[in-house]
């Protein structure tokens, strides 16, 4: 492993803080980690370090690394329900379902506040592939647990899944009222309104893309990029102000997106950029269609 | 029913598809398939010479869809290519073959463009088979259904794609999220294309 212990440690703690789901790097990370070195290096957070490692294990089916990590979270933790519930992850993991549920519901009904057990079961419900299922359980669920970022943002996705963009964009509204400066929300709110389409729906779009824009700092590429396509089939609207507005805007879109292209310092892609404007091909496009004429 | 009478996969089309879907097994992934022109105005064969991996995250988003389909078009345009079919490779393991309701949508649209779309559902539990794509037609009710065309792939594409997959190289595909995520990224994904030797 190239990777120093500090190093190990601080990579597992980001990934785990992120939620993010790299399962077998956090394996091949880990296992390392936990097998290689001495306990007595570890603080408290080699518990959570186990407990990361075991759901891993189990999404990429290293079960023996997940009894491994089992058999060291129960035996410092003998009687809690955070461990009962990750053992049903393993009867998941092995496609017993129904012995999971079975388990969620017991806990649930012994702690209906246990926010990760009521969750898990929404998780259980989509590995499934019973999305109407999961929906009516995670809706549930937000009526007792209203504050739930992830939670509406779970519901989100699975209203998207289902098409059902109304729903979704409701999702975004309560994400976007929690928490108004993060502009990734306002772009994915935008992206639902456009997939709903009509001219309503594409100006709130609009707005909500140059709100991303503006909270990220021009650096959103979704928003810019939404941005364009929004102001520019505004130009088209009825009334003069609000198109010769969209044009201005639309303009402005397209040069920052070709500004952010020629500042990404890649070489093959330079090269390339220079024979064919491919990729750029949006917002050059679009500029020509709008009467001005992009930097070379 | 297919205008077309034969429909093949180069093997670099095939190992970027594969791995597409190998480097997201949680999420459902979608990209659009590019076809030789020539080949097909002279011989009526669709010869998928390359696949553009396109989404991992809420692919039913249709803005960054048409963003997409931009880029990739004026890139066909370039290079004598065009686009005749999307896939999509569904999120849960055991979902049933069929083309989702969103991408006959999407390949509604596109037949404008093309007039033999084809639609390509993987099976996830065949992946990195060739037994994994199937294909679908379009009918003249509207309706998609398996096309009767005998798919034909290069020699040795399952061999190279689970080489590439031992060498972990899903990891280093870009696709069309990823770019938008960090714009250095090359969504042609030149140095895949070059570890794969091409028919």
């Amino acid at each position: 492993m190239e990777m120093s212990y500090d190093e190990a440690i601080k990579q597992l703690r980001e990934w785990r803080n992120a939620s993010m789901r790299k399962s077998t790097e956090i394996v091949e990370i880990g296992e390392y980690l936990l097998k290689k070195s001495s306990m007595s290096l570890f603080n408290d957070e080699v518990w959570l370090i186990f407990e990361q490692v075991y759901v891993a294990a189990l999404d990429i089916s290293r079960f023996d690394l997940a009894d491994f990590c089992m058999k060291k979270l129960k035996g410092n933790f003998p009687d809690s329900v955070r461990i009962i519930k990750l053992e049903a992850m393993q009867l998941e993991a092995c496609g017993e379902y129904d012995e999971a549920l079975k388990i969620y519901n017991e806990l649930i009904e012994r702690d209906p506040t246990n926010a990760g057990v009521r969750k898990r079961k929404v998780a259980l419900l989509k590995s499934k592939g019973d999305n109407t299922g999961a929906i009516k359980e995670l809706c549930s669920y937000l009526h007792d647990f209203m504050v739930d970022h992830e939670a509406w943002y779970e519901l989100s996705e699975l209203y998207i899944k289902e098409m059902d963009y109304a729903k979704a964009a409701f999702c975004f509204e309560e994400l976007i009222l929690c928490n108004t400066f993060n502009h990734l929300y306002h772009q994915r709110y935008a992206e639902i309104r456009y997939t709903m389409g009509g001219q309503e729906n594409i100006e709130i779009a609009r707005k909500h893309f140059s709100q991303a824009v503006k909270l990220s700092s021009n650096t959103n590429m979704r928003a810019l990029n939404g941005l364009l396509y929004t102001s520019y089939t505004m130009t088209s609207a009825k009334s003069s102000s609000k198109s010769g507005n969209s044009r201005s805007h639309a303009t402005w879109a397209a040069k920052m997106i070709l500004k952010k292209y020629e500042d990404a310092d890649v070489k093959c892609m330079t090269v390339r950029r220079k024979e064919t404007p491919e990729f750029l091909a949006s917002a050059t496009l679009m500029l020509k269609h709008l009467g001005t004429e992009s930097n070379p | 029913m297919s205008a077309s009478q034969q429909m093949s996969f180069s093997n670099r089309a095939f190992v970027k598809m594969q791995l597409h879907a190998a480097k997201y097994p949680h999420c459902a992934v979608n990209g659009l398939l590019l076809a030789c022109k020539e080949t097909y105005a002279k011989e009526k064969a669709i010869v998928i010479v390359d696949t553009i991996p396109l989404f991992h995250q809420c692919i039913q988003l249709t803005v960054m869809l048409n963003v997409a389909f931009t880029n990739v078009d004026a890139y066909c345009k370039a290079y004598q290519l065009q686009i005749v079919g999307y896939y999509e490779a569904p999120d849960h393991l055991h979902a049933v073959i069929e083309p989702s309701l969103f991408s006959t949508k999407v390949a509604d649209k596109m037949q404008d463009f093309f007039e033999d779309i084809k639609l390509v559902v993987i099976k996830n539990t065949e992946v990195p088979a060739l037994s994994s794509v199937h294909v679908f037609d379009r009918y003249p009710d509207g309706k998609y259904k398996p096309s009767k065309l005998e798919l034909e792939f290069a020699s040795n594409s399952v061999e190279t794609v689970e080489h590439l997959l031992r060498r972990k190289v899903e990891r280093d595909l870009v696709d069309f999220d990823n770019h938008l995520d960090d714009i250095s990224q090359d969504w042609l994904n030149s140095n895949i294309n070059q570890l794969v030797v091409m028919d």
